[in-house]
């Protein structure tokens, strides 16, 4: 029998054909030439010659964090074999730097998330929160929202958004709602998005941006915050959010439903069918609470990645957990990603690249400690609603300590005001994985996302402003020159 | 008699293009072949932002995307059955089918195997950029079906 093979005729411009085929290869091209280029020309100003190849290796892992050119591990694996190689760092200073203590609390706080998972402890509390207080529209919309925004308290709020996404997506089929159309399947799954990555910024395990500017910070200065300083930095700009956020989706989206008794009896449901809490369940439980206590008064003391390293060690002494099971739940690019990211930092602040770029760049447009922290926390904002929260944060955060010390302002300072905004992700579906899988749902278009969204993101930007400058001082956190 | 085939993405709902082919296959005498496609891509993409950018485990990414591709799954269905139910009070034969892949490819083999005369596209609205720059079944399949094809956008 002769074989029918099917023919299919791309009938796009050629050009567009090949532009879309050599794309990555092209970005991975230009970066290679934008690093060559960086480290050969003689550039203005006073800047060594480790600092440049420094600086060039920074141009280059951000070009490819940016375009997505590799992975973001790929690229800060690159980073880690580029320091040594060009002479910036010595190789056994490069590799230490994966063993920096940001690194493993980021691990550590990864790895009691999974456990919170994989017990099946994070859906009883999401569906005990949901069938006791969502009774009418209004209130199980604002279940949701604040549900997501205090489960990221305490894990990932990238684990929250995925986990809690398969109960909105019930919620809104049992109630019938019509996709792209209703104003309430596109409220709950806003709310979702939105309520993730505002609970996200609260404290540190909310995402893994803040540790990684602590990481930075701490490599650079030998400065800090603790968990409870950085939560209170944090926590009044959630609570603005909060009230910001559920208002925005309200008149964006009024409700046009007037019961939720299907949804109701679904959760109902599978509540029950969760049956008793097993012991696994109340082990993590406990060992999280405690946990959590000790990072908030024991923090400074012990080390919040010993706390942690020490959490995930007693789940396995209680036999609540095994290695297997992390492993399907943590990806372990996220060791290399940080490590690379700090190692990236250290040796753009070490080798003076950092001061050069800052003296060329912010210092540039900013007159005051002030406009330094306006136009930081504005172009952190931006860039994050673009890239990855953690490249924004690998970006800004070895500039801004080079602009602290051009403008006499507290290092320290500038953690918070680059990683707190680089958690604000509203508008766009590639800005955060919390608004992709929203978006992913079929329930919501652009506009839905970016209109109310822009709106939020303006209310964050002047709201964290207000707060840096007139709360922050009340915390000994001063944003003036000194 | 002439089969007829109405193509639409999944999670769509396109009552005008519906009510247009039950007509068309009135007309010609022929079986409606109700065709819902849905674009694997969607709940990578989803899955890969998971991995990439949350650094989230394989069991994480999995639950998402699987939610996502039943969710599309049971939405074609619905679609499909309101479509059946409509065709069948109209004297209309209806064979629904739900795949998950490229649509120009699924659209050409259920031609062939169903024997379409004529094929109903639904087309996503799309700025003219997005036109130009991406790949559509609407856009290449009518010169290469091998039958009649008609292209409507979604309502």
């Amino acid at each position: 029998m002769a074989h029918e093979y099917e023919v299919v005729v791309d009938r796009r411009p050629l050009w567009v054909i090949l532009l879309g085929r050599s794309q990555q290869t092209g970005v991975v091209i230009v970066g290679a030439l934008l690093y060559w280029l960086i480290v050969s020309v003689h550039l203005p100003g006073d800047i060594t010659p480790q600092g440049q190849k420094a600086l060039g290796a920074f141009a280059l892992c951000v070009f490819y964090w940016v375009l997505n050119a590799l992975p973001l591990m790929v690229t800060s694996l690159l980073a880690i074999i580029l320091l040594p190689l060009s002479g910036v760092i010595p190789s056994n200073q490069a590799y230490a730097l994966f063993g920096n203590e940001a690194v493993f609390f980021i691990l550590g706080a990864f790895i009691l998330a999974a456990c919170l998972m994989k017990s099946g402890l994070s859906t009883r509390i999401a569906l005990s929160m949901l069938h006791r207080f969502g009774h009418t529209p209004r209130r199980l919309l604002l279940s949701i929202f604040l549900l997501n925004v205090v489960m990221a308290f305490f894990m990932s709020e990238h684990a929250v958004a995925a986990m809690n996404f398969p109960i909105v997506v019930e919620i809104v089929s049992v109630l019938g709602l019509a996709r792209q159309r209703s104003n309430y399947a596109r409220a709950l799954f806003l709310a979702m998005a939105w309520g993730s990555s505002i609970g996200g910024i609260a404290t540190l395990l909310g995402g893994a941006r803040a540790p990684l500017a602590l990481g930075i910070l701490r490599e650079a200065t030998g400065a800090s915050y603790s968990f409870l300083e950085w939560t209170l930095l944090a926590l009044p700009l959630v609570l603005v959010l909060l009230v910001g956020g559920y208002q925005i989706i309200l008149r964006f989206f009024p409700i046009e439903i007037d019961t939720v008794q299907a949804a109701d009896t679904a959760l109902n449901e599978r509540w029950l069918k969760l049956g008793r809490a097993s012991f696994e369940e109340w082990a993590i439980g406990l060992v999280m609470v405690a946990t959590f206590i000790a990072w908030l008064i024991g923090g400074e003391e012990f080390g919040l990645a010993n706390i942690a390293i020490a959490a995930v060690v007693l789940l396995f002494v209680l036999r609540v957990v095994s290695w297997r099971d992390i492993e399907r739940y943590v990806n372990w690019g996220v060791v290399l990603m940080y490590g690379g990211a700090i190692a990236l930092g250290a040796a753009i602040n070490k080798s003076g690249a950092a001061g050069w770029l800052a003296h060329m760049t912010i210092s540039q447009w900013a007159s005051s400690g002030v406009m330094v922290v306006l136009l930081t926390s504005l172009v952190s904002i931006l860039l994050t609603e673009a890239m990855s929260h953690s490249a924004v944060v690998a970006l800004l955060m070895p500039v801004s300590i080079g602009v602290a010390h051009e403008f006499g302002l507290d290092a320290r300072v500038m953690a918070p005001i680059v990683a707190i905004p680089a958690g604000l992700a509203f508008t766009l579906p590639i800005g955060t994985p919390a608004n992709a899988i929203a978006f992913s749902s079929g329930y919501l278009r652009i506009r839905d996302l970016l209109i109310p969204g822009a709106l939020l993101e303006l209310l964050a930007w002047v709201s964290f402003n207000l707060l840096a400058y007139w709360y922050w001082p009340l915390l000994g956190v001063h944003i003036q020159t000194r | 008699m002439t089969n007829v085939l109405l193509v639409t993405p999944a999670g769509k709902d396109p009552q005008r293009a519906v009510g247009a082919t039950i007509e068309i296959a009135k007309q010609h005498g022929g079986t409606l072949v109700v065709l819902a496609v849905i674009d694997p891509s969607v709940p990578t993409y989803a899955a890969s932002t998971l991995t990439d950018l949350a650094f989230m485990g394989e069991e994480v990414t999995e639950r998402v995307s699987d939610t996502i591709a039943r969710e599309y799954r049971t939405c074609a269905s619905t679609l499909l059955q309101a479509v059946a139910e409509r065709a069948k009070k109209e004297g209309v034969d209806v064979t629904p089918i739900i795949e998950q892949g490229d649509t120009g490819e699924i659209c050409r083999r259920v031609i062939r195997t169903h024997q379409i005369g004529i094929a109903v596209l639904v087309a996503e609205k799309r700025s003219w950029f997005a036109r130009f720059l991406s790949h559509s079944a609407a856009g290449h399949l009518p010169a290469l079906s091998g039958c009649e094809v008609r292209v409507m956008e979604e309502d």
